[in-house]
């Protein structure tokens, strides 16, 4: 086991006129608990507004949870901001703009001091053979590329650091259909090469399928469901899950 | 050149600086040369802009003057901008206690009349060329710092910076490599703008007395002696009062031009 989540919550407060009345608040994670296997690839699937992208921050330490824990393995995670990474649903919104390519993806690789100065090259080469793109790409910026190759930029940076775990946040719905299916073969390829452990976030059963060992599915911030991906796509006990497979098959 | 207001504001300016920077050698005269036997010549071939009432040549205390003028107006507007860009950086990215902090003294010196508060302050210390430089930029930079803070806000929430965090780079480099370049572009708008800001304060100020002190030329103490002479020597007005309109409105112009240019 890599990381086990306990009971978190997660409430985001809503603030009325100047003195910041709390006017109410929204639940968006109500009690979530589960583990991840190491190797393992998760799928979470739910419908937009069931709290998925919450979890993803929460995981990552981009926002605290109301309650609850999140707890990784000692053994495998040292450097929480080395050994977990993300990878978010836009691109278009993922890469610093006023940065060459270069520039984006030896940052991780300064900052946690894997090659040194005479080799960041060599080890930027090595990424973006990685995720299947060439040299020509290092001097220039974002903006220059389509969704599919700022993706695979992405993709680059969260695996500079050599990481244990990726949450990947949606990481195809933003793609044309045809890249898709290329991005989630690459994602599979790079689990087995560098022997990665996945949370795989989507609101697409089908894809879900295409990627995980376990599926949980969530609806309003609770799992629902939560069983063998094989098992879940023979048999779906909750009802939620039934509409959300005959939505992915439609 | 498509984008004209940028390109004539940047000819203007160009065209000040240069004076500015050559004064010494296109100076037809020592700028504090008093000549007792052409005292109030109108422009002529000899004075091409005439003389003050001391006899000193219009033209080269109003090259001189470009030079003070225009510092005063970069310097003091580089004051700002750091001060600016540091504290609305600070606030932008801290939120919270921080912010509150940083924001609220923001309002207190916006209650200052800013003009007054100089003019006190000078009156205080000497008004040096340093002086006056110093004060100007203490006292402009709060709209810096709101225009960054409110960059940096709706930066942060973007993915980008998300993604910073996760892959563990520091607040400094987070700020330093990320934020400010990206909120640059407005602020550099304000900033060129608050440069012809300054060089009105300073004209102004030096017109009351409390600017560059003579026999030092800026183009706003030339019209201290114009003052007392407007009815018989209307070229100690005119021209540096140009010299001022033309360079403000150069200034302006290169704002707009940038800010059309950016979107």
């Amino acid at each position: 086991m890599i990381l086990e989540v306990k009971n978190i919550h997660k409430d985001f407060v809503i603030e009325r006129g100047i003195l910041k009345r709390e006017a109410g608040s929204v639940r968006a994670l109500d009690g979530v608990s589960f583990r991840v296997e190491e190797f393992s690839s998760l799928g979470i699937a739910g419908e937009s507004g069931s709290g998925k992208t919450t979890l993803a921050k929460i995981i990552l330490k981009l926002m605290p949870p109301t309650s609850g824990e999140i707890i990784f393995d000692r053994a495998q995670v040292v450097n929480f901001r080395k050994d977990v990474q993300i990878i978010f649903q836009n691109p278009y919104n993922s890469l610093s703009p006023k940065m060459r390519i270069f520039d984006i993806l030896t940052e991780p690789l300064i900052i946690h001091k894997i090659a040194p100065k005479n080799l960041l090259k060599d080890k930027v080469m090595d990424l973006l053979r990685f995720v299947g793109l060439d040299e020509s790409v290092l001097d220039r910026l974002p903006i220059e590329f389509s969704g599919g190759q700022r993706q695979r930029i992405c993709i680059a940076r969260a695996l500079a650091s050599e990481p244990k775990l990726i949450v990947l946040d949606e990481p195809i719905s933003s793609l044309d259909l045809t890249i898709q299916a290329q991005m989630l073969d690459l994602f599979l390829e790079l689990k087995t090469k560098l022997k990665l452990t996945y949370i795989f976030i989507s609101h697409n059963l089908a894809v879900v399928k295409h990627i995980a060992d376990r599926v949980l599915i969530m609806q309003n911030g609770r799992i629902v469901e939560e069983g063998k991906a094989v098992d879940i796509f023979r048999a779906p006990q909750n009802p939620y899950t039934v509409a959300l497979l005959n939505a992915a098959k439609s | 050149m498509r984008n004209k207001l940028l390109f004539t504001g940047l000819i203007i300016i160009l065209f000040f600086s240069i004076i500015a920077i050559l004064a010494p050698l296109i100076s037809p005269y020592n700028p504090s040369e008093i000549d007792a036997d052409s005292l109030l010549v109108p422009p002529s071939p000899r004075h091409l802009l005439g003389t003050d009432s001391l006899g000193r040549d219009i033209l080269s205390r109003m090259i001189y003057g470009a030079r003070i003028s225009l510092s005063i107006g970069f310097i003091a507007v580089g004051i700002a901008l750091a001060i600016g860009l540091v504290l609305g950086a600070l606030a932008g990215f801290y939120g919270g206690l921080i912010d509150a902090l940083i924001m609220r003294f923001v309002d207190i010196m916006l209650c200052f009349p800013t003009f007054f508060l100089i003019l006190a302050v000078v009156a205080i210390l000497e008004p040096s060329i340093f002086n006056i430089m110093v004060i100007i930029g203490l006292t402009s930079w709060m709209g810096t710092a709101r225009l960054v803070r409110a960059e940096i806000l709706s930066l942060k929430e973007r993915e980008f910076i998300q993604a910073e965090i996760a892959i563990g780079a520091s607040d400094f480099r987070i700020i330093t490599r990320h934020l400010i370049p990206n909120a640059l572009g407005p602020v550099l708008v304000s900033a060129i703008l608050g440069i012809a800001g300054a060089i009105l304060l300073e004209s102004g100020l030096s017109f009351l007395g409390l600017g560059v002190q003579p026999p030092t030329a800026s183009w706003g103490n030339i019209l201290i002696e114009a003052k007392s002479t407007l009815g018989v020597a209307w070229w100690i007005t005119i021209f540096p009062g140009l010299a001022i309109l033309i360079t403000i409105l150069g200034f302006n112009l290169i704002a707009e031009g940038l800010k059309e240019k950016l979107g």
